[in-house]
């Protein structure tokens, strides 16, 4: 497979369910994840020229949905802000210090519940994080894209030995991680 | 061989199993392989169980809204590739 290469027309069938998963975990909102992983392909599209090779297109397809994800949060607070100035017009003394402080607190929590999200499933995605890139990238297509073992084995160019190989190794590994992690 | 088959290949049928890979004659090995092996027991309960997490924890994207997705990105490729 060429690394470091952009290959929109396959980025549906490779990233879509694993960057789908990553969003709920964070946004907790069907719908929400859907429409964020459609808007981070269609912003991906717009800058892929932007693309400089340096790092895999997953990770930077991860890196514009982080931002499409922190974006919802960002417009989500505004929503409820202004809401609540109207809600609180009439409170003439609290107004101005509870509106600022309720709308930071709302972001820090919002924030800390990305980073700090320990669900199991945050965890399987984040101990697939840990593993060796390549054995990450087959047991992901396998398991969370639903490749065929054919489809995998022509992509990387490996024989079916080798892939179950790499696959024992990365269940192997993710054992490990969400044993220790998670329990 | 009392153990049937080796510990290397019990393990990929099992791993094969987690994908509905593994065959009958395969699957049949594996289980009288366990009966004798603590350690393939244990990988093989860890492998199932692994199996059922990332099943019920991670979720697939309806085959409807992935083709509408896969439809918007090459509308927007065709656009492009216009200009």
């Amino acid at each position: 497979m060429p690394k470091n290469r952009l290959e929109p027309d396959k980025w549906v069938k490779r990233y879509a369910n694993y960057m789908y998963n990553y969003t709920i975990v964070r946004v907790n909102d069907h719908e929400i994840a859907q429409d964020i992983v459609s808007e981070t392909f269609l912003a991906a599209l717009r800058s892929k020229n932007n693309f400089k090779g340096k790092s895999t297109e997953r990770t930077w397809l991860i890196a514009i949905l982080k931002h499409k994800i922190i974006d919802h949060y960002r417009r989500k607070n505004t929503i409820k802000g202004s809401a609540e100035v109207r809600v609180d017009w009439h409170d003439e003394e609290q107004e101005g210090d509870w509106l600022e402080q309720r709308v930071e607190d709302e972001r820090n929590l919002n924030i800390s519940d990305v980073i700090e999200n320990k669900e199991l499933g945050a965890a399987i995605l984040e101990c697939l994080d840990t593993l060796d890139e390549t054995h990450a990238e087959i047991f992901r297509l396998r398991t969370i894209e639903n490749y065929e073992t054919e489809a995998i084995c022509n992509e990387f160019d490996i024989t079916p030995s080798n892939l179950w190989v790499i696959v024992h190794r990365a269940r192997k590994a993710m054992m490990e991680c969400l044993q220790k992690n998670w329990i | 061989m009392w153990r049937i088959i080796k510990c290397d290949n019990a393990c990929t049928t099992c791993d094969k199993a987690q994908y509905n890979e593994a065959s009958f004659r395969e699957k049949f090995c594996l289980v009288l392989h366990i009966i004798f092996c603590k350690s393939c027991r244990e990988y093989v309960r860890n492998n199932r169980k692994l199996t059922k997490q990332v099943h019920s924890k991670l979720e697939k994207l309806d085959p409807d809204i992935k083709a509408q997705m896969q439809s918007e990105i090459e509308s927007e490729l065709g656009k492009t590739s216009d200009v």
